[in-house]
């Protein structure tokens, strides 16, 4: 049901297209202009790391159409009214909530994995010549975006699903993505700026970049960042849940 | 079948549903009649399962709705607001709602056949007018082919012919032996198609009877009579054998006589020798009787008609019948 309510709405393929889209042209241009480099100075050659490159596309571009792809799954229908309907054929919240997020989820580990994978093949286009991308570390960085995708996916639709508005969910999503991990960066106070790595995005990308992200992040690398992750997704699923049996439709 | 048992909702200090207790029982239509604000939507919401009742219990087949097992598939719900995504297809919408009813899908073509939306079916529901989204509205109650309906307002921006159209359908629907529970503003509908009617206002049950038996308990028959002989008939009537008989001026000249049968304001006619133009029973309509019923519990009132002789000619022209 939920799988056939999103496939057949074109915000969905306008959102997908526009992530592939945008990683295209990004690791494009990075791929373009890494390799110049590379031309000019053979040396600048060991700077360079397909992981890096594609987890900022992944981290700038296609977190955020995950967002929007969430977060309108889980509010569109409070505005137009289809929860009524929605909540008449399925009547239990917790089946309800499960199959919202199982199909975002799952569309957004297809994004998050398809648009890495998109990432490092352009890339290796560009700067194959120079580089050769390192199989494990790219496989991580596929599979760790996907996975990341769909843990924002299960974050973003909880959330949602909470806040009941498009535009909340999806400011909230910036703030929790972007704006909060900034500021607590540029306080310059190091426990502020360690605090910033136990948000989704930053511990995100710490993980599907292999602790290899070019700016500072976290004090720690590895498995501990998807756990930070899946927490806020737990945690997000929780609130939306009871928020969901709580209040009336 | 639909229980309301001593149902209570509350929004902080405001009581919309106050201990509501009445059966919606098979077979019949059930009007479900109230101003605007009585609480019958939220009545309809908290039956479905949508809200939760503060105290109390909504029952369908005696169960919760949320604790029916296929609830798609034994209730089929018509909502003001149940549209769905504007950028959707209508046979997309139903097809959602079929996979997540565990609906076979092939009842999608034929509910969308049955509501005459086939030929606009791939077309997106934000161009559909409000007929049509009233239409789609009524083939996803159709769509499990349950035996509860529940349909509020279904008459909503349909067209003469779509009103007879759903008229004929609640009818059929619950000829087939299935439960119908229809609220509706329009008395004369409620009146042709419902066999029985819950009444509320201000949240409080006010009737909960046949149709026909609460039509002829709240009115007030009476005959009415053109004469241009007023006077000998009224003395006549006013030594009637049979008690009291009143007789009051109604408009454009014409008497109102309650307590008496047509034959014995004709026969007293005759044997006052007063000329009868016209003589008719006139019964209380359901729309009299609702607004006896409901007259204490509107919420919403509306300033009285500015121009007074406006509203007289109204009556005058009701009562020239």
């Amino acid at each position: 049901m939920e799988w056939t309510k999103l496939a057949s709405v074109r915000t969905t393929w306008w959102c997908l297209g526009l992530g592939v889209l945008g990683m295209a042209l990004f690791a494009l241009f990075m791929g373009a202009s890494a390799a110049d480099r590379i031309a000019e100075d053979p040396d600048s050659a060991a700077g360079f790391s397909y992981s890096r490159t594609v987890s900022h596309g992944v981290f700038y571009l296609v977190q955020f159409v995950v967002l929007t792809l969430a977060a309108l799954a889980a509010t569109n229908e409070y505005a137009n009214g289809g929860i009524t309907a929605t909540l008449l054929a399925v009547p239990r919240r917790g089946v309800l909530l499960a199959a919202r997020t199982a199909v975002t989820a799952g569309l957004s580990f297809t994004a998050g994995a398809g648009t890495a994978a998109l990432g490092l093949g352009v890339l290796w286009l560009l700067v194959g010549g120079h580089v050769s991308p390192d199989p494990g570390r790219a496989a991580h960085t596929v599979l760790g975006a996907g996975v990341c995708m769909a843990l924002l996916a299960v974050l973003f639709t909880g959330l949602g699903t909470a806040l009941r508005g498009t535009a909340g969910t999806l400011a909230a999503g910036f703030l929790l993505l972007l704006g909060l991990p900034l500021v607590l960066q540029l306080s310059q106070t190091q426990w502020l700026n360690d605090l910033a790595a136990c948000l989704p995005g930053l511990a995100g990308i710490e993980f599907y970049a292999s602790g290899d992200v070019g700016f500072y992040t976290a004090p720690h690398d590895g498995a501990v960042n998807l756990w930070t992750v899946l927490g806020w997704a737990v945690a997000a699923q929780c609130v939306g849940y009871a928020e969901l049996c709580a209040r009336d439709a | 079948m639909l229980t309301a048992r001593e149902l209570t909702k509350r929004y902080g200090g405001t009581t919309a549903v106050d201990s509501l207790t009445f059966d919606v029982r098979p077979g019949l239509v059930t009007g479900f009649l109230g101003p605007n604000g009585a609480g019958k939507s939220t009545t309809l919401r908290l039956l479905l399962g949508l809200d939760r009742p503060t105290s109390g219990e909504a029952l369908v087949n005696g169960r919760r709705y949320v604790q029916l097992p296929q609830p798609a598939r034994q209730v089929g719900a018509l909502l003001d607001a149940s549209a769905g995504h504007p950028g959707r297809s209508a046979r997309a919408h139903l097809l959602a709602l079929a996979r997540g009813g565990g609906i076979p899908r092939r009842r999608v073509a034929d509910v969308l056949d049955e509501v005459g939306l086939s030929d606009v079916a791939d077309r997106r529901i934000g161009g559909f007018s409000l007929g049509m989204r009233q239409r789609l509205g009524i083939a996803a109650a159709l769509l499990g082919d349950p035996g509860v309906l529940v349909l509020d307002e279904p008459l909503n921006g349909l067209d003469l012919d779509g009103v007879r159209w759903v008229r004929g359908l609640v009818r059929a629907l619950a000829d087939e032996g299935r439960t119908v529970f229809v609220s509706s503003h329009l008395m004369s509908e409620m009146q042709l198609v419902a066999n029985r009617l819950v009444v509320v206002g201000g949240g409080r049950l006010v009737a909960d009877a046949p149709t026909a038996e609460l039509i002829a308990s709240w009115s007030d028959p009476r005959v009415v009579v053109r004469t241009p002989d007023p006077a000998p008939l009224v003395e006549q009537l006013r030594r009637s054998p049979r008690g009291p008989v009143r007789v009051a001026p109604g408009a454009d000249g014409v008497l109102l006589v309650r307590g008496a049968t047509p034959e014995e304001v004709g026969d007293a006619a005759h044997a006052a020798g007063a000329r009868v133009h016209a003589l008719y029973r006139e019964e209380a309509s359901l729309e009299q009787v609702y607004l006896d019923l409901t007259g204490a519990e509107v919420r919403h009132r509306a300033a009285p008609p500015r121009s007074r002789a406006a509203a007289h000619g109204r009556t005058a022209r009701k009562g020239d019948r």
